[in-house]
């Protein structure tokens, strides 16, 4: 069933004021109405409805939309019932809120665009048509002109392909997409640098190998095998293995040490003991002895006897006989004079003690006499006189008169002074006795403190004299003491004499002792050496030779024949590691051939897998160039076959005298995006301008009236419908004319639903007359758009039906 | 008639495209009128096209004329719309312009182009059936066109097309994979 457009129902929308229905249930609708009356209200009306929205003033005002509801309205409503669309509701309404209009329109979005782009034509449309669709940007691929073509062509699985392929344009595209290949292509150039690097690796080891061969073959020649000797010959690994000289090369050792411990003793007995010095050594010791010997008899026996007196009093003291003299003198005199000085220190303080006590005892007599006047004086005065004023004071204020508040008799009988006076002063004579007493009390007090003081001051005293026995023994001990001090002091002299015999004496025996020690050791050593020159089978050591040379001689051969022995077991020690390390490099070498070898391997394997890939690449890329080249090849084809030759048809139709025709162009590109520019062509061949260059203003129109209407019949029809507002409006008569012809055409032959608006009645009634319906069930329906009185709007609609013509008889 | 004619022509030409000769003289509401040649649409299009020549007829006559055909139209209340071609020298302006007060004038004019029949055609196209391009034809032949795209390439390069249904993602996928094939063998001895 084909779409058609059935009614439309329009409430206080744009110009429209009140509710107005538009049936357009017809192949042609003619609206016509002065201007303001509102034409393009109801054609948007129709586009609100289908599409939710009214690009077609969206893209003269963004703004449009707070304007949709009519001005004294306060809400509008828009709804529109189509038949014939399958999957899609018959009606839709669209209602405003708040002024606004928003709702989903009766169209799907893919539709919606089909009637925008290809089924209406509004009048801001027309003006900027060919602007539209003349390609400025070259950048901008998605121009209205390339989705047309997408459109037109079905081009998807040509640019899925394009698209598809565009990674193989690139290989770094396909890192993601392809990592494997990707891998492969990285591992390619790791591989081959890796290979460099091992060959490098193998020829540095071939160098150490040889240099280790020339080293142990080096080595060998040390240890006494010919040059170049072959080093893996079983008599040179026999060598590199046998370890014989090591016995000798200890006891080469020992004795060297032993020689070494013999020299060192040698040299410490060198001086030899002369028969002379010996001699003389014994004589200096029997002289020392003799003269300790003197000594101990002479001042030896007075120290001794002063040493012995002194044990009664002091019975730790060191011997002199057993101690050194002089020590045993000082550490003495020492312990005599310090308690000589002990004791006559005890015996002055005894003095000053005595002295004190007699001082005490006056202090004490003189302290006990003034107690007793003070007590005296203090019993001179009332006990209580101190309280007895109180007491007369707090009577006082009751006396008023003389007479007595006590005893009240009358004062004046005792005393010619009045009463208040004399108590006054009695009062006043009993305070001052008070404060005397208090202070007489008081000094007693301190008195018998001082008193108490005293008296235990001399307690301590008389408790610390001496008895008369104490201080006599004390006197004789003094004295005796006085006695071993001098007797000390003038002996000091000859202790000092035996001190030095006696260190004479000790320092004698112990060098002669020392000449007999050496004399002995010197004939051992000279037995020990000569045994050293039978164990190295050497010449014995001459009567004449001295043991200094011959131990040398020794040394020097010892020395010689280890240095000999040492040089070859290092020599075979060092050859034996370096063998060693040439197992190790061999093995080394032989892993590095093998990784090259296996690395080799692996890109060979590797460049081939990856020339496959290159070639399907390149294969890519060829059939993505094919396929760049056929879209290409079919858009060039279209644009001349279909869309270019439609619409130099429908303009020469409109316009039969122009000379130049509008054309799109479509420029050379090397595929890519399909480019089309606008231009003329001149009829009978031959290229002019661009069409706003070339076309008048009315032709121009015509122009992009028929650039509209090609593009709707290009592609397939999705809606038949042609909805063109006011189209005229610079076309001269006989334009007017073809383009009437031209609908016609369209809606009778093509099927396509027409609704046109104008605002000249000629033009209305012309088209009128040349859209009547022309067959049966062929219908024409007019519409006048008015205002009533109100304001509000009206419609007067008119539907006419075929009626067979008579006039003419065919 | 004869076709060398610029009348014969023109007819010739509206025959072909389906128009019907009337018979001359053509009469309406009884009155005669005489043109060279008149025609009829058939039913999609009921237009009447009188032929004139200027070259042997006034243009002030005419005129008259086919104000008179209008008028025996609209008394008989015909609805056809009124073509009228001419043929030969191109009428003053004043006259167009009273002829298409009453009907729709298409002066082919004397024709001087080289294109002779192209040029006339453009003058009458309004007039034939209007050929709208096959909108399915490029895109059939286009496809068959694409999937001969592949020829002489490698199978798994000429099969890309076949995803190209399924549109640009499938063909890269496709094309991943069959580069990823290509050096699948690498992943199997762990080479990479």
């Amino acid at each position: 069933m084909i779409p058609r457009l059935k009614s439309l129902t329009v409430t206080d929308f744009r110009s429209i004021r009140g509710t107005v229905t538009v049936p357009l249930d017809s192949p042609v609708v003619l609206i016509h109405g002065q201007n303001g009356s509102g034409k393009t209200s109801l054609l948007s009306a129709i586009e609100l409805g289908l599409t939710g929205q009214v690009a077609s003033l969206a893209r003269v005002d963004p703004s449009f939309d707070s304007h949709l509801v009519h001005k004294a309205a306060a809400e509008g409503r828009v709804s529109i019932t189509v038949d014939g669309l399958t999957d899609l509701s018959q009606t839709a309404e669209i209602k405003s809120t708040n002024r606004e209009f928003s709702g989903k329109g009766l169209l799907s979005p893919l539709l919606s665009r089909f009637y925008g782009e290809r089924c209406y034509l509004a009048q801001s449309t027309l003006a900027r048509l060919l602007e539209i669709y003349q390609h400025k940007d070259a950048r901008l691929t998605e121009s209205p002109l390339t989705k047309f073509v997408k459109d037109l062509l079905g081009l998807d699985q040509l640019d899925a392909l394009v698209e598809g392929l565009h990674d193989a344009g690139d290989v770094r595209r396909l890192r993601t997409g392809a990592p494997l290949f990707w891998d492969v292509r990285d591992a390619i150039p790791k591989l081959e640098s890796e290979i460099t690097r091992l060959t490098k690796e193998q020829s540095a080891l071939n160098t150490d190998i040889l240099q280790l061969i020339q080293s142990v073959q080096a080595k060998l020649l040390v240890m006494g095998s010919p040059e170049q000797t072959d080093i893996r010959s079983p008599q040179a690994l026999r060598q590199l293995q046998s370890e014989a000289s090591e016995p000798e090369l200890q006891r080469l050792a020992k004795m060297r040490r032993d020689i070494g411990a013999v020299v060192e003793q040698w040299s410490s007995v060198r001086s030899g003991v002369t028969a002379q010095e010996r001699d003389v050594a014994e004589a200096r010791s029997k002289i020392a002895a003799d003269s300790l010997q003197r000594w101990r008899d002479g001042s030896g026996k007075q120290l001794e006897s002063v040493f012995a007196a002194m044990a009664a009093y002091f019975s730790d003291l060191p011997s002199p006989s057993s101690t050194r003299p002089t020590h045993a003198r000082s550490v003495a005199f020492q312990t005599v004079s310090a308690e000589l000085k002990r004791c006559s220190s005890v015996l002055a303080r005894d003095v000053d003690d005595t002295k004190q006590l007699a001082a005490l005892d006056e202090g004490i007599g003189k302290s006990r006499s003034r107690i007793a006047v003070l007590d005296e004086q203090i019993s001179k005065h009332a006990a209580a006189a101190g309280s007895l004023a109180e007491a007369l004071n707090s009577v006082l204020p009751h006396v008023h008169s003389e007479e007595c508040p006590v005893c009240s008799r009358y004062f004046g009988e005792v005393s010619e002074k009045p009463l208040s006076e004399f108590l006054a002063n009695q009062i006043s004579a009993l305070t001052a006795s008070a404060g005397r007493l208090q202070a007489l009390s008081k000094e007693r007090v301190e008195g018998a403190t001082s008193l108490a003081d005293a008296e235990r001051s001399r307690g301590i005293l008389a408790g610390r004299v001496l008895t008369t026995e104490a201080r006599d023994e004390l006197k004789t001990r003094v004295a005796r003491l006085s006695e071993f001090e001098l007797a000390l002091q003038q002996i000091e002299t000859a202790v000092i004499e035996g001190e030095k015999c006696l260190n004479d004496a000790s320092e004698a025996s112990a060098s002669l002792n020392a000449l007999r020690a050496k004399d002995q050791k010197a004939t051992t050593i000279r037995a020990a050496a000569q045994k050293f020159s039978v164990d190295l089978s050497l010449q014995e050591i001459g009567e004449s030779e001295p043991l200094a040379e011959a131990l040398q001689r020794f040394q020097g051969h010892v020395s010689k024949t280890e240095n000999a022995l040492t040089a070859k077991e290092s020599a075979r020690r060092e050859a034996n590691a370096s063998v060693k390390q040439l197992s190790v490099l061999e093995g080394q070498k032989k892993t590095l051939a093998k990784a090259i070898s296996d690395n080799k391997e692996r890109l060979s394997r590797l460049s081939q897998l990856k020339l496959v890939a290159d070639w399907r690449i390149s294969q890519a890329k060829e059939l993505s160039r094919r396929a760049r080249d056929q879209r290409t090849a079919i858009v060039r084809r279209v644009f001349n076959e279909s869309l270019n030759a439609i619409w130099r048809d429908l303009f020469v139709r409109l316009a039969p005298d122009e000379p130049f025709v509008p054309a799109f162009a479509l420029p050379e590109s090397d595929g890519g995006a399909v480019e089309a520019v606008l231009e003329t062509l001149y009829r009978s061949g031959g290229k002019g301008g661009n069409p706003r260059a070339m076309l008048s203003a009315g032709n121009l129109n015509t122009a992009a009236l028929t650039l509209f209407l090609a593009l709707h019949l290009s592609v397939k029809p999705a809606l038949p419908w042609l909805l063109i507002d006011d189209p005229v409006q610079s076309m001269d008569e006989v334009h007017i004319a073809q383009f009437a012809a031209l609908l016609r055409t369209l809606s009778k032959q093509h099927g396509r639903q027409i609704v046109v608006a104008v605002h000249e009645k000629p033009l209305f009634d012309y088209l009128a007359l040349e859209l009547s319906p022309a067959f049966q069930n062929d219908r024409l329906i007019t519409i006048e758009i008015g205002r009533a009185a109100d304001g509000k709007t009206v419609i007067n609609y008119e539907p006419q039906v075929w009626v067979p013509d008579q006039a003419v008889a065919a | 008639m004869n076709d060398t004619t610029p009348v014969g022509r023109i007819t010739r030409l509206l025959l072909d495209a389906g128009y019907r000769s009337v018979s001359a003289p053509l009469v309406i509401g009884g009155l005669k009128f005489d043109f060279p040649a008149a025609l009829v649409g058939a039913e999609t299009s009921p237009d009447l096209i009188l032929i004139a020549d200027t070259a042997f007829e006034q243009e002030d006559r005419l005129v008259t004329k086919l104000e008179g055909v209008a008028r025996a139209l609209d008394v008989a209340r015909s609805k056809r719309p009124l073509t009228v071609v001419i043929a030969g020298p191109r009428p003053s302006s004043a006259n167009l312009e009273a002829m298409s007060r009453v009907c729709r004038v298409l002066p082919t004019g004397t024709v001087l182009d080289k294109d002779a029949e192209g040029s006339l055609r453009n003058w009458l196209a309004v007039l034939l059936p209007l050929r709208l391009p096959e909108v399915h034809a490029p895109t059939a032949n286009a496809l068959e066109q694409f999937s001969k795209l592949g020829v002489g390439l490698d199978q798994e390069v000429a099969d890309l097309v076949i995803p190209a249904q399924q549109g640009t993602r499938a063909v890269q996928l496709q094309l991943h994979q069959i580069i990823e094939d290509a050096v699948a063998d690498a992943k199997e001895d762990g080479a990479v």
